[in-house]
């Protein structure tokens, strides 16, 4: 058995699992956004902390279960499946050696520090180390692999290629337990993700939807990393992530912030919704360019129409959901429902029943879908550039987005409505 | 029988170049003098070739419409990849242009 027959989908609900530990695609455009935000939100020291236990937190559930399939049982078996797995999912050679006691790890190619680099690494000088993840990720392989209690190992990351290091170098070590307010950590299986969902019905132009989606669901099946660990695949670059990570530093950063200084949640509120357009514009920008996409439905056109099919059917085949077109009038209105999305099942079972709708990577993608349909002329190759983000997203621009249903606050679906400028 | 070399629609840096065929038919041709400069060919998907050279360099062809994107090696410094591109494009289109005249084109 190997590391690819851990993975699962459940068709029906287009939500996809990694030893019953649900994960998605992403790119490294919303990867590095979707940190920056928990940063800006709760400051540089702050934001690590909780993007490092987050990632500890995922990967330790996954470890766990994987470990359990596998039927890898001794420290130096679980070491082992770990070092595959990392850059399977696309996040980059990972070179750990670690005891009970702690340990070091090593990468030149990884995911997020590697692609910040390609990114900003012309323009900008940084100074803090970019992976979190892998960090979160040695914890969790120290504390797996010798059976330590969760929250017992922490990792450092000394050096980073994102600060011009040659490589990313870590230092793996023990905490004592019941330092910091560290809830329990919160793990979502497929029995809990399928039952977050509702009934998965069908929408308008659901037949093609789900024909393009299930394409693109076996195109997925075949992308892993490469001999650096790294996953090249419609222009940017992909990486499989556990929607545990993205949930629970998201939602640690708003709930944290709310607590706080509650004149600061609607604006962290906003950046958690800033994170989903900063996805649609650049990972289904980019997927609907791309020649992987040409091959799979043919060359792009104009119609709006098929842009908003098009990229339902590109969130079902990333395993975000089972999102589906319930009214669409073009220059006017966007209804969009989901039976189910990745941030549902994690926000009931860790917060339980929200008082207001909080599908914030929901409504946020449900806007930059309209935007991407009605401001892009698809036929003529445009430049997924900042400026148009801006034109189409930014502050002036905003079309009126509100989520009238919410799984979290207990409805059946979700539903969003956008009301276009 | 290619058209000129020019970046492609992606936000990555200077990674994406398109060199399109004139005509989708074409294809095979490019496909074959790929082959012959040692690239090797992978089929990820129905309808899409993915040709991959000893350098890590990877041309994706859409036979159906005669797309071809030009992929430059990730770990090709960025101040490169342009004179990388165009390498690789001109090899291409050297092959191209003899069988043609070999051909009487």
């Amino acid at each position: 058995m190997s590391v690819e027959s851990l993975r699962t989908f459940d068709k029906a609900q287009s939500l996809t699992f990694l030893a019953g530990i649900p994960y998605v695609y992403h790119c490294h455009h919303y990867n590095l956004f979707h940190d920056q935000t928990v940063d800006d939100a709760l400051g540089d020291e702050a934001g690590l902390e909780v993007r490092t236990r987050s990632a500890r937190n995922a990967f330790r559930s996954v470890l766990e279960a994987a470990s359990k399939e596998l039927h890898a049982t001794t420290p130096v078996e679980k070491v082992q499946l770990a070092r595959e797995l990392f850059p399977w999912m696309g996040l980059g050679n990972l070179d750990i050696s670690t005891s009970a006691f702690g340990g070091e790890a090593r990468g030149a190619t990884l995911h997020y520090g590697f692609s910040w680099r390609e990114k900003y690494g012309a323009q900008v000088k940084r100074t803090l180390p970019a992976d979190a993840v892998a960090s979160g990720f040695a914890a969790a392989v120290t504390e797996v692999a010798y059976g330590l209690p969760s929250g017992s190992a922490w990792t450092v990351e000394e050096e980073c290629v994102a600060a011009k290091a040659a490589q990313c170098r870590f230092r793996i070590e023990r905490r004592p337990l019941g330092g910091w307010e560290e809830p329990l950590p919160t793990v979502i299986d497929t029995a809990a993700a399928i039952a977050a969902a509702g009934p998965p019905e069908r929408g308008v132009d659901e037949d093609r939807i789900a024909k393009i989606g299930s394409g693109l669901t076996d195109f997925m099946k075949g992308v892993r990393g490469d001999e650096r660990g790294l996953v090249q695949a419609f222009s940017v670059f992909v990486a499989a992530q556990l929607s545990s990570y993205y949930n629970e530093s998201i939602f640690e950063m708003i709930t944290r912030l709310e607590k706080r200084s509650p004149e600061l949640a609607p604006v962290a509120e906003d950046l958690a919704r800033e994170a989903g357009r900063v996805c649609v514009f650049n990972t289904f920008g980019n997927v609907l360019l791309s020649p992987e996409w040409e091959a799979l439905v043919g060359p792009l056109g104009n119609d709006p129409a098929d842009i908003v099919s098009f990229c339902l059917a590109i969130a079902r085949g990333l395993g975000f959901g089972h999102w589906y077109l319930h009214e669409y009038e073009p220059r006017k209105r966007f209804v969009m429902r989901a039976s189910s999305s990745y941030e549902v099942p994690f926000y009931v079972s860790r917060y339980g029943k929200a008082d207001r709708p909080r599908g914030y990577f929901l409504g946020g993608s449900a806007h930059a879908i309209a935007a991407l349909a009605e401001g892009v002329r698809w036929g003529e190759r445009p430049k997924l550039d900042g400026e148009l983000y801006m034109k189409l997203l930014g502050g002036r621009n905003r079309a009126h987005v509100e989520q009238t249903k919410c799984q979290m606050r207990g409805d059946e679906i979700s539903e969003l409505v956008v009301t276009l400028p | 029988m290619m058209r000129p070399l020019q970046r492609d629609h992606s936000c990555m840096k200077h990674l994406a170049f398109r060199m399109d065929l004139l005509s989708p038919s074409f294809a095979d041709v490019l496909r074959e003098i790929a082959l012959g400069l040692g690239f090797v060919e992978e089929a990820p998907i129905v309808g899409l070739s993915k040709l991959v050279s000893p350098e890590g360099h990877e041309i994706l062809l859409v036979p159906r419409t005669g797309r071809a994107q030009l992929r430059v090696f990730y770990m090709t410094p960025q101040e490169e990849r342009r004179h990388v591109a165009e390498d690789v494009y001109c090899r291409i289109a050297r092959v191209f242009v003899a069988r043609g005249a070999a051909n009487g084109g």
